[in-house]
């Protein structure tokens, strides 16, 4: 497939009359075009370089071209293509929409009505939020109706509010809820506070508590008052959690709370307090908050270990541990390392 | 300090004490939160120390707004695309999950392709990314947008040119 232009006779002698800027656009995008429409000769590369090389101006059209493919080269195919596509920009307001269905019916009913109406004052106000933290990062977020959420390493959460519901949508990692407490009995936030996570949805009943997702599963622990927990497949089992238990559940069913790891909450106040936890335990806990592997050998895995390790600073962490145990980091850079035995 | 710059200097302070909280509140209705709304309205001032002309606009509400509107546009925008991006990455068959500086390094460039391909018409972005992103040919687009290969070659013009022009 050649270029238009080039099929017209003399086209050679174009560049020797110093064709005008549009000219040369036009020539440059109409190689480009044929170049990759999979058509292509050998001739046609050729012929291509001839007049790549004809003339300076081309050479310039010609690297503008290049630097639009540089680019598009700086994402892999296979990444952009269905992003940008998923983000076309008309599809923008479908898909806030769709975020919004995936989380509830009526909900949802509530959200298109406010979105239709361009969040208008004074009427429903919904809006979607997204929070997110990084590796060893913690952040503490205020919420429109003063609850507050902290969010600890690693975590991506959605917060969606509108006349009748308070939800967050724990995508990963770990979350503190404090919900706001009224100024007055009366003044009571009448909306429900749901959090939602892939495995089933936690009821607030005025509270204080962790939810904590990994893989297939969800952790709860209560910290003040108590919350309702229903699996997302098994909805009309509810289970009641108070404070000072905590439970882990997948989709299909929750089962016994059991008593509350006393020191669940404390990657607040940036510590892990452990109680005879195993060593590769701890290390597991620890690599959340620390980019690149860590990774403990099996020959020390068992170690028993109790104790309180900083969460913003794993190399401290680390040292405290080989100070205590026969251990020591082993790696060939800060991203990987191992606990071998000493 | 230039007599003219300390004017401007002054200006923009006269404009930052008088309506900052203003700002504050207007970009928090729009954004539902006041984080991202006081680093929002920090851009914005940010953005208006940066032009050399005199800001004293007659309407300092509205001209503040409408820099900051720009803004919340772009926020949103990058928003959308990063959600996009997370929802690409775990539905790949083998899910990955990058460190967060590789998503902000990509997330970055797929502002940049994605300002790119912005103002073109659907059709012709579509073509566009089946050849430039997954190196279809022009007949294998043809058969997928259902229209003859000579349609594809125009859109792919059109794309290239509007590429063309945004190319430094």
């Amino acid at each position: 497939m050649k270029p238009a232009f080039e099929r017209t006779p003399g086209s050679d002698g174009i560049a020797l009359q110093a064709p005008g800027e549009a000219e040369v656009r036009r020539h440059a995008i109409a190689w480009y075009a044929c170049l990759c429409s999979g058509e292509a000769t050998d001739a046609d590369r050729e012929a291509w370089q001839r007049w790549h090389r004809a003339h300076p101006d081309h050479q310039r059209a010609w690297q503008r071209l290049a630097s639009m493919q540089a680019t598009l080269r700086r994402v892999p195919g296979h990444i952009a293509a269905p992003t940008l596509r998923a983000a076309q920009p008309d599809r923008r307001r479908v898909l806030r929409g769709l975020a919004v269905l995936a989380s509830g019916g009526s909900l949802a009913y509530l959200s298109w009505q406010a979105a239709d109406m361009g969040g208008v004052q004074g009427g429903w106000r919904a809006w979607l939020a997204d929070y997110r933290t990084g590796t060893g990062e913690q952040r503490s977020v205020l919420l429109a109706d003063g609850s507050r959420l902290m969010l600890n390493t690693r975590t991506s959460a959605d917060v969606a509010m509108d006349a009748s519901h308070r939800l967050v949508t724990l995508r990963d990692g770990e979350i503190l809820v404090e919900t706001a407490k009224p100024q007055a009995p009366a003044a009571k936030d009448a909306r429900p506070f749901m959090v939602a996570t892939p495995q089933g949805r936690i009821l607030a009943l005025g509270t204080r508590f962790t939810v904590r997702t990994q893989g297939e599963r969800t952790a709860v622990t209560v910290l003040e008052d108590a919350v309702e927990i229903r699996a997302a497949q098994r909805p009309g089992q509810v289970v009641t959690l108070r404070a000072g238990q905590q439970v882990s559940f997948g989709s299909d069913g929750i089962g016994e709370p059991g008593q509350a790891d006393a020191g669940a909450a404390d990657w607040v106040q940036g510590s892990l307090v452990v109680n005879d936890w195993r060593l590769d335990e701890v290390v597991a806990e620890l690599s959340r908050y620390r980019r690149g592997r860590l990774v403990c050998d099996a020959a020390v895995a068992g170690i028993r270990v109790s104790g309180a390790f900083p969460l913003d600073d794993t190399d401290k962490a680390l040292a405290v541990l080989a100070r205590a145990f026969p251990v020591r980091a082993s790696g060939m850079t800060r991203y990987w390392v191992s606990l071998v035995p000493a | 300090m230039p007599a003219a710059e300390f004017v401007l200097q002054h200006e923009v302070q006269t404009l930052y004490s008088n309506h900052h909280g203003w700002l504050h509140g207007w970009l928090r209705k729009k954004l539902g939160c006041s984080h991202h709304a006081a680093d929002l309205a920090h851009d914005t001032f940010v953005r208006v120390l940066s032009k050399t002309g005199p800001v004293a606009a007659a309407e300092p509400r509205a001209y503040l707004a409408t820099i900051a509107h720009g803004l919340v546009v772009d926020f949103h925008r990058r928003r959308a695309l990063e959600r996009a991006y997370l929802e690409t990455l775990a539905a790949l068959p083998e899910p990955q999950a990058p460190s967060p500086e590789e998503r902000a390094l990509v997330l970055e460039a797929l502002t940049a392709i994605d300002a790119m391909l912005d103002g073109m018409k659907p059709a012709v972005r579509q073509a566009f990314i089946l050849s430039q992103l997954e190196g279809l040919t022009y007949k294998e687009i043809a058969e997928r947008l259902q229209v003859t290969v000579r349609t594809v070659n125009n859109y792919m013009l059109k794309a290239l040119e509007h590429c063309y022009l945004l190319a430094p």
